[in-house]
């Protein structure tokens, strides 16, 4: 029989359960790792190698796992509700390939040997050059099937120059390390990683979480979201620009992360009663959950060598997207 | 008073005119049925009142005052709209959907409040939802969501009403019920504006008519007046059937 009720689960519990879910989650990230130490250790004893470890290196590796994981949740919820398609991620209107390729750009010219900070804001770049790409293609008052072509096509163009480049470059050793940038990691960043792109992400968190109330609206179709005072032309900008901010930023220094940004508003939806709105801050609470586990998996997994963050999302995502398909056929027949 | 008013109206979409010359104004409490064959631009005339298109020419009063001088906000609350497809793109809750009546009236960061919660209780009751409440609204029959789409519509307080096409695809029954809420709300000092195709639904409801054909207003009147044979005949190329008793209704009858 037909499930015919949806069942909610009281934001107050959801969000209790999340935020201790994502309190351990953090606090295993900065206990696990190739050295074994209690975290009581390495506070009382400031000056000890320890304490070097906990706060230079995995510190600054929790704390983007965070905005990272928060970032895809987020910008794929966002991304799901405003193109009312459960298939969308954050990625969809070209943010992560634009940026992707602005990273590459920058292995490519050399120009990370002479200023490695380069990287991240190679990466900002083209995250914004991608923007712009898209209301040229697409016009500022575009509707939401010429967005995503757009998309498709700015996606198209960025996957064509990385490979250009990675075809051009006539290091070897460059392009072992452009392909593993691509496959995505938290690995070896520090804090200057995390206060570059902080302003970026906070900005693109305020931009989308601000559009809770009018992604709500918009599942009603947009000429009654319109009817309700929800201001289109606003919407997507906020949405677009608030995107590829925290998406863009986050791409620029760990690489692309895929399915995040699919998986958790899927999982998380039925939870908030299938509300785009409140669906927002909950895929942030749980994206973070599933990056810290996921950085915690990488370096526990005994490999030869570490395996990156986007092999693994991705190793989980893939089983994921299969049970979509067969619960879509089951729906068909 | 005029709640609305549209003055020499022009809409065209794509270098193609739609609406051309358009005046017509609609009154306090009344029921005002926009008819016209497929094409005529009805849809057209509602989503230029919403703003989700803007007129090449001529202009739109709401209150006397032009709708470019009132705040998107502002209109949300003072006009419903009743789209022709009732699309949910989640599968929500009645209560969600009904809920999202209020959206007008709170800013990005406010909850419901206790006085919300009775408006949408209300407007559940009154169009006999509430008991749907939990259900999801995928999972309803065609007369069920078309009457939850009028509790969300309700929720909303909106003084004037522009509802396209509420009765395609429901049952007789259905689609006078439908009519007869929105013919109760118009009695309790609202204005409807309804676009329809069923002339005898059109005849039976409204207390007055719009005949819209090719993009401008063909006759307006009460409905025995704009119903006339050489009106259906120019504009539908039909021929009707009439009764003329104590209730005016017409039948439509064969193709000419």
């Amino acid at each position: 029989m037909k499930k015919n009720t949806v069942k909610e689960v009281s934001p107050f519990w959801l969000y209790v359960v999340l935020g201790t879910l994502l309190l351990a989650a953090f606090l295993g990230s900065v206990s696990v790792g190739a050295l074994k130490f209690s975290l009581w250790d390495a506070l009382c004893h400031p000056s000890s190698g320890f304490s070097f470890i906990l706060w230079d290196i995995r510190l600054p590796r929790a704390l983007l796992g965070l905005l990272v994981g928060a970032t895809l949740g987020l910008a794929g919820a966002a991304m799901q509700g405003f193109l009312r398609n459960p298939l969308a991620e954050p990625g969809i209107l070209g943010v992560t390939g634009g940026a992707a390729l602005g990273a590459v750009a920058v292995f490519y010219t050399g120009l990370i040997s002479i200023f490695p900070m380069m990287l991240p804001i190679g990466g900002i770049l083209g995250a914004f050059v991608s923007v712009i790409l898209l209301y040229l293609f697409a016009g500022a008052l575009a509707g939401i099937q010429t967005l995503i072509l757009a998309g498709v096509a700015i996606n198209v163009i960025a996957f064509a120059g990385t490979s250009l480049m990675l075809n051009l470059v006539k290091d070897p050793y460059a392009v072992l390390d452009i392909v593993f940038w691509q496959m995505g990691s938290l690995a070896d960043r520090s804090f200057e990683h995390v206060f570059l792109i902080l302003p970026f992400v906070l900005a693109g968190w305020c931009m989308l979480l601000w559009d809770g109330r009018a992604l709500e609206a918009l599942s009603l179709g947009e000429e009654t979201a319109l009817s309700l005072g929800i201001s289109l032309g606003s919407l997507r900008t906020r949405i677009v620009l608030g995107a590829a901010l925290c998406v863009g930023a986050s791409v620029a220094v760990c690489g692309s992360i895929g399915f995040v940004g699919l998986i958790v508003p899927h999982l998380l939806r039925p939870l908030v009663g299938y509300r785009p709105g409140r669906l927002l801050g909950a895929s942030a609470l749980g994206g973070a959950v599933l990056i810290l586990c996921s950085d915690i998996a990488v370096r526990m997994v005994p490999s030869l060598m570490e395996l990156k963050l986007g092999v693994v999302t991705s190793l989980l995502g893939a089983p994921f997207f299969l049970f979509l398909i067969f619960r879509l056929r089951k729906k068909i027949l | 008073m005029k709640l609305i008013e549209t003055e020499k109206l022009d809409v065209s979409l794509d270098g193609m005119t739609i609406l051309n010359d358009v005046s017509f104004w609609i009154g306090k409490g009344e029921v005002v049925g926009l008819v016209g064959p497929n094409g005529a631009g009805k849809s057209t005339v509602l989503k230029a009142l919403i703003g989700a298109l803007l007129p090449d020419k001529g202009t739109i009063r709401i209150f006397g005052k032009p709708v470019r001088e009132v705040s998107r906000r502002t209109l949300a609350r003072k006009l419903g709209y009743l789209p022709q497809e009732n699309e949910v793109h989640w599968p929500l809750t009645v209560e969600r959907v009904v809920a999202f009546g209020r959206i007008p009236y709170l800013m990005p960061w406010e909850g419901l409040k206790g006085a919300d919660q009775k408006i949408i209780r209300d407007a559940m009751r009154a169009t006999d939802t509430f008991h749907l409440r939990h259900r999801r609204i995928d999972h309803l029959a065609g007369g069920e969501k078309a009457l939850v789409m009028i509790a969300r519509l309700l929720a909303g307080e909106p003084e004037i009403i522009l509802a396209d096409e509420p009765v395609q695809g429901l049952d007789p029954a259905h689609s006078i019920q439908v009519m007869e809420f929105l013919a109760g709300i118009a009695e309790n000092g609202r204005s409807v504006l309804v676009v329809l195709h069923d002339l005898a639904l059109a005849s039976r409801f409204c207390s007055r008519v719009l005949l819209l054909h090719e993009g401008k207003i063909a006759a307006s009147g009460s409905p025995e007046e704009v119903f006339s044979s050489e009106n259906l005949r120019s504009s539908y190329h039909i021929e009707a059937k009439y009764g003329n008793g104590d209730d005016f209704y017409v039948l439509p009858w064969k193709r000419i």
